[in-house]
This record gives C-alpha cells, structure tokens and sequence, in this order.
C-alpha cells in the first residue's frame, strides 16, 4: 500500500528496516534504544545481576533481546528471563523462576492484568525484596496510590514522559497537559480517579504536529502528493523541544525512519514518581540498521 | 526455589484457583443436569459477577470490607435475576431444544459481553479486598545444626487468599444441604431425573427451570466476587473459566455435582502445580487433553451414568 503510514508503537520494526519507505516512526522512540539508554542506570545504580520479566510477544521479547544484549556491554548479566503470556491473569506461580542471587527485577507488563502483576509480585517478596526497575508500561493509567502498591515505594521506573509534573516543569509540559486535559498528577482535569496514559501520550501529539509539519513543508494538495511528504519529513533532522515536542527535544534519522530523544527515569518517592535521571540523546543511538532513501516510491 | 517450598507456593495457589472453578463449575454442570442446557454464556455471567461487585463497591464507598460482604451478596442476585429473565425471555421461547439453547445462549454471551463492553468501557478495575495481609509461611529443614525452622523467600500467601478458599468450601457445603436436604432440593432432584414425570406430580417445571438457570449463574458470579479482589473486573474475563468449567465439568461427568467437585479440584491444583514447575501453557494441554481421553475412553466422565 502507497499510503503514508505514521507509526506511534515504540517498535523496532521501522528502524530496524521490516516495513517500507511509506512508514515512519517520528514521534516515539523505539524500545531499542529506550532500553539500551536503561543499561548503564541499571548497572550503575542498582546492580549487575538481573532477571527480566516481560510479556511472551514481539514487544517484550524486543526488550528480552535488546536490554540483554545492553546489560552485557556494561558488565552486567541476565540471570533469568520469564516470559508471561499475555493473556495471563495471575502471576504467583512464574515468581518462583527468580534466582536468590537477583540484585535488580526488571519488569515490563501490558494489558488488562497489569495492576495485578504489580501487586503479586509485592505479595510474593514481603519486605525484602531486590531492586525493582520497571517500565511504566506495567502501571500506566493505574494510580499509584491504589493499595498493594506501597512496596513500590524506593523503586525505579522508565518513563516516555513524566506522569507527575515535576519541579523544574517546562512551559511546553504546561502547556500540553492543559491542552490535552490532564493535571499534576496524570489524571483527567474532570476526574482525579481516571489515570491517563500520559507517558506515552505526546507520542500522538508530536506525530500530529509532524505530519501538519511536514504537510507544508510539501505543498500538500491531495493524494498525488503522498511521496512529497514522505519526502519532506525524511528532510526533517532536529526537532527542538517546544509546544509541538513537549516531552523533549528528538533528532529524526531521515535514513531509517525513527525519532531518537530523552529517556526519563522517575523513582517512586512519596507516592510520586519524581525524576531521578534524564538521559541524553547520544546515550540512545545506535547503528543505522536500514535506509529507506534508496527505495524507490 | 528449593523443592519444598515452591511445592507449597504451587498448591495454594492451585487451591485458590480449584475454590473458584469449583463453584462456576458447579453452576455450569447443575444447570445442565436439570435442564439439560449447555450454557455457552456462563462465564459471561462469571464476569457480570465480577463488574457488579465492583459497581457496587464504588457506589458504596465507605469502608472496603463492608462495600465487600454487600457485594458478595448482592452482585451474585442481580446475575441470578439476570439469568431468570434470560431464560424466560429466550430459553423458554425455545423450549429448551439443545441446538437451539447452544446458538441462544451464544448470542446472550455477546450480548452480556459487548453491552457491558459499552457500558463498563475496556478497562480493568480493581475491587479493594476487604482485608489482605501478607504472611510468610515457615520451612522446615535438618541443616548442620539438626532441624530447624526457617522463612524461604518468597514463600508467602495472604489471609484474604485463604478466605477464598473458605467461602468456596461454605458456598460448596450450602449447595449440597440444599440439593441433599431440603424440599426445593428434592423438587430439583426429581426435574433431573424425568421433568414429564415431576410435572405430572404438580411440580411447575418451568419455574423450576428458571430457578435453577438463576442459581447457576448466581454460583458463577459468587465465585467472581471472590475473585476479583485478586484479579480485576474486566469485560474480557469470561472466557477462561467458561473454557475450563467445560473441561471440568466433561472429566467429572455432566449433571454430577460430586464428579464436578472432584474434577474442579483435581484440575485446579494439576493446573498450578504444572504451571509453576513447567509453563501454564502445558497446564492447558494437559487439561484438554485429559478431556480428549475422558470423552474416548470414558464418555460418561468419572462419576457420571450411562445415558440409557
């Protein structure tokens, strides 16, 4: 299909040169390169040794292979990998799979049951457990003060984009979250009870404001000119954080097709997540792996 | 894990799963013992069970244990009602044909599904356990310094998962002194065994059927209560233990609530012992395929009779 394709997924399948030219991914990071920035945290801060718990699909077996292959490069080790089927609903019995010697839980969860794995795994560990690391995705649109979900407190999440507004707060972040309905704390201006998804949120946001971007850059006038705005965001390089990229600022790799930008560490303090380390743009990169630009339209 | 442990986490966990299954089970096979009625949409009333209670819980406030007993009560009534106006609206008009009950009630499983899919919305929502303490559980060992107690890790389980076990066992026990003991039981049990007859002997047939449709719906929805403060309410929660109240209820014999029990037991603590040293996916095969064997080598199941 020649139709252009505006991918919001954090998958590696545009950079990694899966899909075709008319599909782009310029609003989001990959899960690559979110969790190969993670690495060098994880065997910083909390320890070398970790197991990984991840949904038994390609989203989290992409994690599996990227955050082990990123371990390793800093002298860390996975000591067990357990994959969870996506449709489970109860977790207690793969905990046991944990090795004694875990120094750091690094856990990823999707979909409906997501807010029960969090709790059985406090149930499963009491008061002495390792460090826990987790992607936000396993909590995301779940609040925080929901009980069972004390033992969190100390541990460390990545996030896309901070859910609880934090004290250097940019003006741009302001501005979203009014313009998108959400307060201080993630939740809807109309119900503090309604967590929304806001770490993942600007994603469709920033694809938005690239596509209208783009679409000028072009001319756009109709179907005819699909190639031309494919062309036109291939073109685009920098994008500096503002109104229309509140989460940060990104850098576009026109080659292959993917946005690379800050990656957020938020530690529970409080209740809260506040945010404990911002990555840089370099820490994410990695070798073109594709380049769409010599494919013809 | 070391074996001991990990061979204890299995079973309560596998216990825990058995109570629930136990009773949606039962009300599966009950109502296919008397009315003959394969009802595809049970574990839809299993998930209304589990969206009532946390309706309930969150219209109430308050304090979370009392929000908790209403629920129990009045979430597993409403799917009763539900369930009798189902049967009188559409199994009645089918007149209980067998075909025709399996595509009626498949058509009520969408219905059920997708209504509360619009109503409820995709999410799942939590229900607040009326309490929940965690506990270690102790070990014992002969080490170097003879036997001696110790606390592995991990090796916890929580008073509230222990009270589903208890409720299943107090809802399990109500059921048989109803069935076993009362004059409804007797009247329930004369249905089963041939309606045309209990009709002739003045027994209204019909409104029995209608109670009964309620009871097994109401039994599943109990069981979801029960459940939910472990896991979440959700529109898409039906499926499993519809899937695995039928293999329960094919191994133990359809229509014997005994077998049903066993069956449910037998499957529920196989299912967590097998999914915590291997995978729940080989849980899963293991289960359909001892249906496979049941339905080749025993068609009947362990504690069912020949059909003459």
């Amino acid at each position: 299909m020649k139709l252009p394709y505006f991918v919001v997924s954090e998958g590696h399948h545009v950079a990694s040169g899966g899909l075709n030219r008319y599909t782009l991914q310029p609003g989001i990071t990959d899960v690559k390169s979110q969790v190969q920035a993670m690495a060098p945290f994880v065997a910083g801060n909390l320890g070398k040794k970790v197991t990984m718990i991840f949904p038994d699909f390609a989203f989290g077996h992409d994690h599996r292979d990227f955050f082990s292959a990123a371990i390793e490069a800093q002298g860390g080790q996975v000591v067990a990998k357990i994959a969870v089927p996506p449709s489970e609903t109860s977790f207690t019995r793969y905990f046991p799979q944990i090795p004694r010697d875990t120094d750091v839980i690094y856990h990823v969860m999707v979909g409906p049951a997501v807010l029960t794995f969090v709790k059985e795994l406090g149930e499963f560990f009491g008061p002495n457990h390792p460090e826990i690391f987790g992607f936000i995705d396993s909590l995301e649109a779940v609040d925080l003060a929901t009980p069972g979900l004390e033992f969190l407190e100390g541990s460390y999440f990545w996030e896309g984009n901070p859910r609880y507004a934090q004290v250097d707060q940019s003006e741009h972040d302001k501005f979203f979250r009014a313009a998108v309905g959400v307060d201080d704390n993630g939740a809807s201006l109309s119900d503090p009870g309604d967590i929304s998804t806001y770490s993942h949120m600007f994603g469709c946001w920033e694809t938005l404001h690239i596509i209208k971007d783009g679409m000028e850059a072009a001319n756009y006038q109709g179907p005819a000119d699909r190639a031309k705005l494919i062309e036109a965001v291939e073109a685009m390089s920098e994008m500096p954080e503002s109104q229309a990229h509140p989460q940060g600022a990104k850098i576009f790799n026109g080659k292959t097709h993917q946005a690379f930008g800050h990656q957020y560490i938020t530690k529970v303090t409080d209740g809260r997540l506040v945010l404990a380390h911002t990555t840089s743009i370099e820490d994410t990169l990695y070798p073109d792996e594709t380049d769409y630009t010599t494919q013809s339209f | 894990m070391e074996f001991g442990p990990h061979l204890i986490l299995a079973m309560l966990e596998g216990l825990v799963q058995a109570s629930v299954l136990t009773l949606t089970a039962l009300g599966l096979s009950l109502v296919f013992g008397v009315m003959r009625v394969v009802n595809v949409a049970h574990g839809e009333f299993f998930m209304l069970g589990a969206v009532f209670a946390w309706w309930i819980t969150s219209l109430i406030g308050g304090p979370a244990a009392l929000a908790f007993v209403i629920a129990l009560v009045v979430a597993p009534i409403l799917v009763g009602l539900l369930a009798v106006a189902a049967d009188w609206l559409v199994l009645r008009r089918v007149e209980y044909d067998p075909e025709r009950t399996i595509v009626a009630t498949i058509g009520l499983l969408f219905i059920i599904q997708q209504v509360t899919l619009m109503t409820y919305g995709p999410d799942a929502h939590p229900v607040a356990p009326p309490f929940n303490k965690r506990f270690a559980i102790p070990w014992f060992e002969f080490g170097e310094n003879g036997f001696q107690m110790y606390w592995p890790w991990g090796l916890s389980t929580t008073t509230y998962k222990l009270f589903v076990i208890f409720g299943a066992i107090v809802a399990g026990l109500g059921l048989w002194l109803l069935m076993a003991r009362s004059k409804l039981g007797l009247i329930l049990r004369a249905t089963q065994l041939d309606s045309e007859m209990a009709q002739a002997f003045g027994i209204p047939v019909e409104r029995v059927y209608a109670f009964v449709f309620g009871l097994g719906a109401a039994l599943a929805a109990f069981g979801a209560v029960l459940v939910v403060p472990i896991q979440q309410a959700h529109y898409l929660m039906g499926g499993d233990p519809l899937l695995l109240s039928f293999i329960v209820v094919i191994i133990g014999g359809l229509g014997s609530l005994r077998g049903t029990v066993v069956a449910a037991i037998l499957i529920g603590m196989s299912d967590g012992i097998i999914s915590v040293f291997f995978t729940p996916t080989l849980a899963k095969i293991m289960a359909t395929l001892l249906v496979a064997m049941v339905l080749v080598y025993r068609p009947q199941g362990l504690f069912g009779t020949n059909a003459e």
